[in-house]
């Protein structure tokens, strides 16, 4: 198993994002959730955009946004590095909620467009 | 959805010839679907032009009014035995409605991570929350709100979101009839709202109170 590593604030997370969550144009509020320990996402320092999106179920139905570490500690969201088996950039977020939910849609970065019929 | 084809007030329009377009090729489209006696539409006309600064009681002047549909109420259909009836100046917040209804037919894993399909209670719960605010502002302050957005949320909750250029407002309602709605909203400046509410207790203030004071 990996080490658990402190990430500086000067770096990335990178997270999915499915194509039901992108709607009139824009990503909706409800594509930032925690799923068991957190919102999963992938650490910059280990894994790159494409990477991440490989990693979906279903890659080409996702997009990857990126979203800075230091933003997400001054929206007090709390960025734990969780390395899995396969993983090591694996990175739970936590804090999740209606306010941050809809903070989160003016800081992300769009690194991979979602794929459009 | 229909529309009973009674003259408005001048009052109520405003132009927007596009947006009526999309309304009676998108909007109408169940109506014409199941027949609907009164659904009294012609696609073939052109609809209208609708003007808030008009403070009399004419019609705009430059209207051929044999190209005009006017209308009273907005009917929509929401299920095969519920339909919501708003008020012609709630065309907007009609068009949201019928536009979230595509959460209803999201299905269990839609989104390849296992989140669960969404209830036509919590849809329902958030849409009459909207529905019967609306009207209220309409009725005791005559405020038409802005008309936000319905997406799907986490979990099986519905969003309602409200975000422009001065402000931007979010409430969620959870799916399950005992936990209580929570919003946040801001005007990305210093002025901020928050909390939670129970929405079967049908204060219909709130939202209004929401939306004037961020």
């Amino acid at each position: 198993m990996y080490p658990k590593e402190v990430i500086p604030d000067k770096c990335s997370l990178y997270y999915r994002v499915h194509a039901t969550y992108f709607r009139d144009n824009v990503l909706i509020p409800g594509v930032f959730r925690e799923l068991g320990d957190g919102m999963s996402t992938d650490w910059d320092k280990y894994s790159t955009p494409e990477q991440s999106k490989a990693r979906a179920k279903k890659p080409e139905n996702n997009g990857i946004v990126s979203l800075s570490v230091e933003k997400l500690r001054i929206l007090n969201f709390n960025v734990i590095h969780a390395p899995t088996y396969g993983n090591r950039a694996h990175t739970n977020v936590k804090g999740v909620n209606v306010e941050t939910r809809l903070k989160l849609l003016d800081v992300f970065k769009w690194e991979i467009k979602i794929p459009q019929d | 959805m229909s529309i009973n084809s009674t003259k408005i007030p001048a009052e109520y329009y405003e132009e927007s010839s596009l947006y009526s377009t999309k309304l009676v090729e998108n909007l109408y489209k169940d109506s014409f679907k199941s027949h609907s006696s009164e659904s009294s539409l012609s696609l073939s006309k052109k609809f209208i032009f609708l003007s808030q600064q008009s403070s009399d009681s004419e019609w705009r002047t430059d209207l051929n009014l044999d190209n005009v549909i006017t209308y009273k109420n907005i009917t929509i259909e929401i299920s095969p035995e519920k339909t919501l009836t708003l008020p012609a100046k709630l065309y907007k917040l009609a068009e949201s409605i019928q536009n979230s209804k595509y959460i209803l037919d999201l299905e269990d894993d839609f989104d390849d991570e296992g989140s669960p399909r969404y209830d036509f209670e919590t849809w329902k719960r958030a849409v009459d929350f909207l529905v019967n605010s609306a009207k209220w502002a309409l009725d005791k302050n005559n405020v038409v709100i802005d008309s936000p957005k319905i997406y799907h949320g986490p979990d099986g909750s519905i969003d309602i979101l409200w975000k422009n250029s001065d402000y931007k407002l979010l409430i969620n309602f959870p799916k399950g009839n005992d936990t209580p709605a929570t919003f946040y909203g801001d005007d990305y400046n210093t002025n901020k709202i928050e909390g939670t509410f129970n929405p079967s207790k049908q204060d219909f203030r709130l939202l209004h109170l929401m939306l004037i004071t961020i």
